[in-house]
C-alpha cells in the first residue's frame, strides 16, 4: 500500500531529456511516413481542385448508387453478426464444452485467410462451374456476381468482431451474476436483458463498431463476387477503385475521404467504448471487491 | 461430445444457431476449397504450384511480408515504447491513429500510399531522386504491407509493456546496470514473447494483403504479383483449378500461422502472467 | 558514521511523503523502519537508495554525501517487496547478474563469479535450486534469492521494503529469525521496512518510527516501548487500553476541576498486562467494571471489561491468578492500573 508510483512519477528509470526526444521523433517520422501523410494525402488530393469538384463527385450518381449498396450491405449484415456474436460468446463462455478451443479458433479464421480467398470460397461454390452452380443456373438464382454474393463475402470477413470482442469481456465477468438472477427466480430473457446485457454493452457496440467499419470497407473479398455491375454490384470502396483506374483521381479521393472519414469516427467511436467499458469493468471490480471483503 | 454442466440456460439453442451459422458460413465454403483441389490429379496440383508465374508471387508475397513485419516489429516496438514511457504533445491523438489501417478500407489505403509514393508524389519524388522507385515496384508492396501490419505489432507489445513491473527495472538499476544494460538483459527479453506474437499477426495478415497491394505494385507478373492477385486473376479467367490449388496452398499456410499465433500468444500469456 | 539523513522532505504532487526528516544509523546497526501503511516510510527507503530523489535535505552515506547520485554509484542493495527477481533469468543467473554487469576491467572472471555466487547460494540454502526460474520457487525461497542477489554486490547497506509483507504466517516466523542470524553472519548495515510491530521487535536492535512522513522516534525496542516519546509511540507500539479513571493527582486539579460536575474523571492510557483486577475494594481511587467476555487459551487470560463509565478495555492476567479470582462473565471486578502513561497537555488517542 505504502507505494510512491501511485502519486508521482520516478525520476530514475527514464532515459535523459535527448534520448527521449530522440525515440519520440523517430516513432513520429515512422508513423508520418506510413500514417499521417497517407492520410494527408486524401484530403489534399480530395479538395485539390476546390470545394466544388469534391461536392459534384460526392453527389454523383453512381456514388449515390454505391453508398446505396454499402448500406444495405451493412444493414443486412449488422444483425446476422450480432445475433452470431451473442449467440457463440454466450455458449463458449457461459458453458463447459469439449471442443471450445476448436470453436473460438474457428471463429479466428476468417481473420488470417486473405480477404480474395474468402471471396473465392463464395464463387467456388455458388459460380458457373461451382458445386451449386448448375443447380442455381436452373431455378434463375443468382449469388455470385450479384448482391447475395456481396452479402455473403462481407458476411464472412465481418461476423468474427462481435464475438471476439465478447468473449473475453464475457469470460472475465463469469456467471455470478447470472447464477444469481436465477436463484432469484428470473426467466432466460430477463437474465439476459436485465443482467447480462447492461454489463457487456460497450463490448458490443465496439465489435459492431468493428465489424461495420470492415463491412463498410472490405474490398478484397467484394471484389471477386462482385462482377463490377456498374450501378448494381458497386460498393463504396469498388467505385473508389474504379475512379481511380479512370484516372479520375479528385473523384476517387473524395469518395475515398468520405470512407476516411467514417474510419475516423470508427477510431473515435473505438475510444469511447473502450474508455466506458473500462469505467464498467472498474466498477465491477470495485463492486466485486467489496462483496469479498464483507 | 458436448456436456453442459450449468444451470444457465440457452445452451442448445446458442449452441445449434453458432454451429449452424458457422457450418454454413465458413466450413462449407471453406471445404469447398479442399474438395475442388481433391478432384485434381497430383501431377496436376504440382504443375500449379509449382509454375514459375506462382514461385515468382510466392516469393514476392512471402518475402516483402516478412520485410515487412520485421519493419514492423523494430518501428512498431518503438512506437509502443514511445506510446507507453513518455508524454509528448498529441500522444493521445498518435495512440489513436495507430489503429487506423485496421479502419482504413484497404482500397483507400491503396489509392493513397500509391499516389505519395509514386515517383511524382511527395515522397516518391525524393525516393525517385536516389534512383529508388517507390510506387509499381517490389519496394511499394513492402511500403503497403508495412502500412497494414502496423497495428498489429503496437497493441501487443503496448499491454505487456504497459503492465512490465518498474521494480524489475530499478532492481537492475541498483545493482550497478546501466540504462542500456538494463534494457537488454532485462526489458527485452520480457517483451520477446509479445514482439514475436505481433510479427507473425502483421506477417499473416501481409500475406493475405490484397486492397491496398494491388494499387501500389502494379501488378505485372513475375515481378510484382503477389499471391492473393494471381488467385484472382485465375479467377477472372476462369482458370477455377489453379484458382482452388492456390488458395487450398495459401488456406494451409493460413492455418498454420493460425496455430503458430496462438501458440505464441498462449505462450505470451504465461509470460505474463508469471511476471505479475 | 553508517547513515545520515538530513533535513530529509518529499512530497508527490499535493502528498506529503517525508517532512523534514533527520536520523543517524550507525554502521552495522539491523534497524527496522516501523509504522502504519502509507507512512512514508518506503519513500525514505527508496530515497536511502537513490531509487526517489528528495525535494530537499541530503543523505550522507559512510561520511559521503551521495545526494546527487545514481543508484548504482551508493553500494547499496535493495531488496523489493515484490522480490521484482529477473523472471528469464535462472536463479543462479540472477544472484549473478550484479557481477556480470559490471564494466570488463572490475568484472570478476567467470570462475570467481562462479566461486562467489555459490557461496551466496549456500548462505541463503538454495543449493537444490540453482537452475530453477523464479517461478517454480515458494515465496520464500524467491526472497532468498532476492536477498542473494542484493549482496553479491558486496553492498554497503542493506535496504529491504517489507521482506516478509508478501509471505504466509509460518515462512514469516522461519525468515526473520533467518535475516537475524543473516545479519550476524554478513554484519552489512541493514534497515528493513515493516508496518508489523512484532516483527520489527523480533529482529531489529534498532527501531525507527514513522508516521505521515515525521520521524517520531528513534531508539532501541526497549527504549521504544517502556519510554515511548509521543502519544502515537505508545498507542502504535503494543496494546493500550485508554478509559477515564476517576483519580486526581495534585497538578490536574486546577487544570479539570471546573469541566466536570461530579467525580473527577481523566483520561488516562494503560497496556493490558498492566492491569489488576480484584475482587475488593483497592484504597483510594476505585474503578470498577463488568466481565463482557473471557478468552482463556493462550499463555495469558484476556478479559473485556466494560467500566463504570462505559469505556471497553481489555486486560491479560496470568492463568494462575484468572483461576484464584475464578471470573465469570457478568461479574463485577475492581480494576487497577499499575502504570499510567500520561502525556503533558495532550490527549492520548
Amino acid at each position: 500500500m505504502n507505494d510512491p508510483r501511485a502519486v508521482g512519477p520516478e525520476l530514475k528509470r527514464h532515459e535523459t531529456a535527448p534520448i527521449r526526444w530522440l525515440l519520440i521523433a523517430s516513432a513520429i517520422a515512422f508513423l508520418s511516413l506510413f500514417l499521417f501523410i497517407p492520410l494527408l494525402v486524401v484530403f489534399i488530393n480530395a479538395f485539390r481542385d476546390g470545394l466544388a469538384l469534391f461536392l459534384a463527385a460526392a453527389a454523383d450518381p453512381q456514388t449515390a448508387a454505391a453508398i446505396r449498396l454499402t448500406l444495405l450491405v451493412v444493414a443486412l449484415v449488422l444483425p446476422l453478426n450480432v445475433l452470431f456474436g451473442l449467440c457463440a460468446a454466450w455458449s463458449i463462455t457461459k458453458f463447459d464444452f469439449r471442443g471450445k478451443n476448436l470453436l473460438t479458433t474457428l471463429i479466428d479464421l476468417p481473420l488470417t485467410v486473405s480477404p480474395v480467398i474468402s471471396g473465392s470460397i463464395f464463387v467456388l461454390l455458388f459460380g458457373a462451374q461451382g458445386a451449386l452452380g448448375p443447380w442455381l443456373a436452373s431455378h434463375q438464382i443468382r449469388i455470385v456476381f450479384a448482391v447475395p454474393g456481396i452479402v455473403l463475402a462481407t458476411l464472412f470477413v465481418t461476423f468474427p468482431y462481435v464475438a471476439r470482442e465478447l468473449i473475453p469481456l464475457m469470460q472475465a465477468l463469469g456467471n455470478d451474476n447470472e447464477e444469481t438472477a436465477i436463484s432469484l427466480g428470473a426467466g432466460s430473457w430477463q437474465i439476459f436483458w436485465r443482467v447480462t446485457l447492461p454489463n457487456i454493452k460497450w463490448a458490443l457496440l465496439y465489435g459492431i463498431i468493428l465489424s461495420t467499419a470492415r463491412a463498410i470497407g472490405e474490398f478484397g473479398a467484394v471484389s471477386v463476387v462482385s462482377g463490377h455491375i456498374r450501378g448494381k454490384t458497386i460498393t463504396v470502396p469498388l467505385h473508389v477503385e474504379i475512379l481511380y483506374n479512370e484516372y479520375n483521381f479528385v473523384a476517387a479521393f473524395s469518395v475515398a475521404s468520405l470512407l476516411v472519414l467514417v474510419s475516423l469516427l470508427t477510431l473515435f467511436l473505438k475510444r469511447l467504448a473502450e474508455w466506458k467499458r473500462q469505467q464498467v469493468f472498474l466498477e465491477n471490480a470495485e463492486h466485486g471487491s467489496q462483496g469479498g471483503g464483507n | 461430445m458436448l456436456r453442459q454442466r450449468s444451470i444457465i440456460p440457452g445452451f442448445s439453442l446458442t449452441m445449434g444457431f453458432s454451429l449452424t451459422y458457422l457450418g454454413l458460413l465458413v466450413l462449407i465454403p471453406l471445404s469447398m476449397v479442399f474438395l475442388k483441389s481433391s478432384q485434381l490429379s497430383g501431377a496436376e496440383i504440382c504443375r500449379i504450384l509449382f509454375s514459375p508465374r506462382a514461385l515468382a508471387a510466392y516469393q514476392l508475397s512471402f518475402g516483402a511480408s516478412l520485410i515487412a513485419a520485421g519493419v514492423n516489429s523494430v518501428f512498431g516496438f518503438l512506437v509502443a515504447w514511445v506510446l507507453v514511457r513518455y508524454s509528448f504533445p498529441l500522444k493521445s491523438l498518435v495512440d489513436a491513429l495507430v489503429d487506423l489501417p485496421i479502419a482504413l478500407p484497404t482500397a483507400v489505403a491503396g489509392i493513397s500510399l500509391t499516389t505519395l509514393y509514386s515517383p511524382n508524389g511527395w515522397i516518391g519524388s525524393t525516393l525517385a531522386q536516389w534512383g529508388i522507385q517507390g510506387s509499381y515496384s517490389r519496394l511499394g508492396v513492402v511500403i503497403a504491407l508495412t502500412f497494414i501490419g502496423l497495428p498489429f505489432v503496437v497493441r501487443t507489445i503496448q499491454p505487456v509493456l504497459k503492465d512490465a513491473d518498474p521494480e524489475v527495472e530499478e532492481a537492475a538499476l541498483c545493482l550497478g546496470a546501466s540504462r542500456w544494460q538494463t534494457f537488454l538483459k532485462v526489458l527485452l527479453p520480457s517483451l520477446v514473447p509479445a514482439t514475436l506474437t505481433g510479427f507473425a499477426l502483421a506477417f499473416a495478415r501481409a500475406l493475405g494483403e490484397y486492397g491496398s497491394v494491388v494499387f501500389i505494385s502494379g501488378n505485372m507478373p513475375m515481378t510484382t504479383e503477389i499471391v492473393p492477385l494471381l488467385i484472382m486473376t485465375k479467377l477472372e479467367e476462369y482458370d477455377y483449378p489453379s484458382a482452388t490449388a492456390l488458395a487450398a496452398f495459401m488456406l494451409c499456410v493460413s492455418f498454420l500461422l493460425l496455430f503458430v499465433i496462438n501458440s505464441l500468444q498462449w505462450w505470451s500469456q504465461r509470460h505474463r502472467k508469471k511476471l505479475s | 558514521m553508517g547513515i545520515q539523513i538530513r533535513n530529509v522532505s518529499k512530497s508527490f504532487g499535493h502528498f506529503h511523503a517525508l517532512k523534514d526528516v533527520t536520523l543517524t544509523i550507525p554502521y552495522g546497526e539491523l534497524v527496522a523502519l516501523l509504522g502504519p501503511s502509507g507512512g512514508g516510510k518506503t519513500t525514505l527507503l527508496r530515497i536511502i537508495a537513490g531509487l526517489d530523489t528528495p525535494d530537499s535535505g541530503s543523505v550522507i552515506l559512510h561520511g559521503q554525501d551521495v545526494s546527487a547520485k545514481n543508484p548504482k554509484d551508493r553500494d547499496v542493495g535493495f531488496v523489493f517487496q515484490h522480490y521484482a527477481l529477473f523472471q528469464h533469468l535462472t536463479v543462479f543467473e540472477n544472484i549473478a547478474f550484479g557481477l556480470t554487469v559490471r564494466p570488463r576491467r572490475s568484472r570478476p572472471s567467470k570462475e570467481q563469479i562462479r566461486e562467489k555466487v555459490t557461496a551466496l547460494i549456500r548462505l541463503v540454502q538454495l543449493e537444490n535450486f540453482i537452475d530453477r526460474y523464479p517461478c517454480q520457487l515458494s515465496g520464500g525461497q524467491r526472497q532468498r534469492v532476492a536477498l542473494a542477489r542484493a549482496l553479491a554486490v558486496e553492498p554497503k547497506i542493506l535496504l529491504l521494503d517489507e521482506p516478509f509483507g508478501a509471505l504466509d504466517a509460518k515462512v514469516r516466523k522461519e525468515l526473520r529469525r533467518w535475516l537475524r542470524r543473516l545479519h550476524e553472519e554478513v554484519h552489512v548495515t541493514t534497515i528493513f521496512v515493516t508496518h508489523d510491530q512484532e516483527e520489527a521487535m523480533e529482529v531489529a536492535n534498532q527501531l525507527v518510527i514513522i508516521n505521515e512522513g515525521r520521524l517520531e522516534q528513534a531508539g532501541t525496542p526497549e527504549e521504544i516501548y517502556h519510554q515511548p516519546a509521543n502519544p502515537f509511540v505508545f498507542h502504535f507500539i503494543g496494546d493500550v487500553n485508554s478509559f477515564n479513571w476517576p483519580g486526581l493527582e495534585e497538578k490536574e486539579t486546577v487544570k479539570s476541576s471546573g469541566a466536570s460536575a461530579g467525580p473527577h474523571l481523566r483520561r488516562i492510557s494503560v497496556r493490558p498486562h498492566l492491569l489488576k483486577l480484584s475482587l475488593d475494594p483497592p484504597e483510594g481511587n476505585r474503578l470498577a467494571g463488568r466481565i463482557l467476555h473471557i478468552i482463556p487459551a493462550g499463555p495469558y487470560v484476556k478479559v473485556e471489561l466494560k467500566t463504570e463509565w462505559g469505556d471497553s478495555i481489555q486486560a491479560s492476567i496470568s492463568q494462575e491468578r484468572y483461576k484464584h479470582l475464578d471470573l465469570k462473565t457478568g461479574m463485577e471486578v475492581f480494576i487497577i492500573p499499575e502504570e499510567l502513561q500520561d502525556f503533558e497537555g495532550s490527549d492520548a488517542g
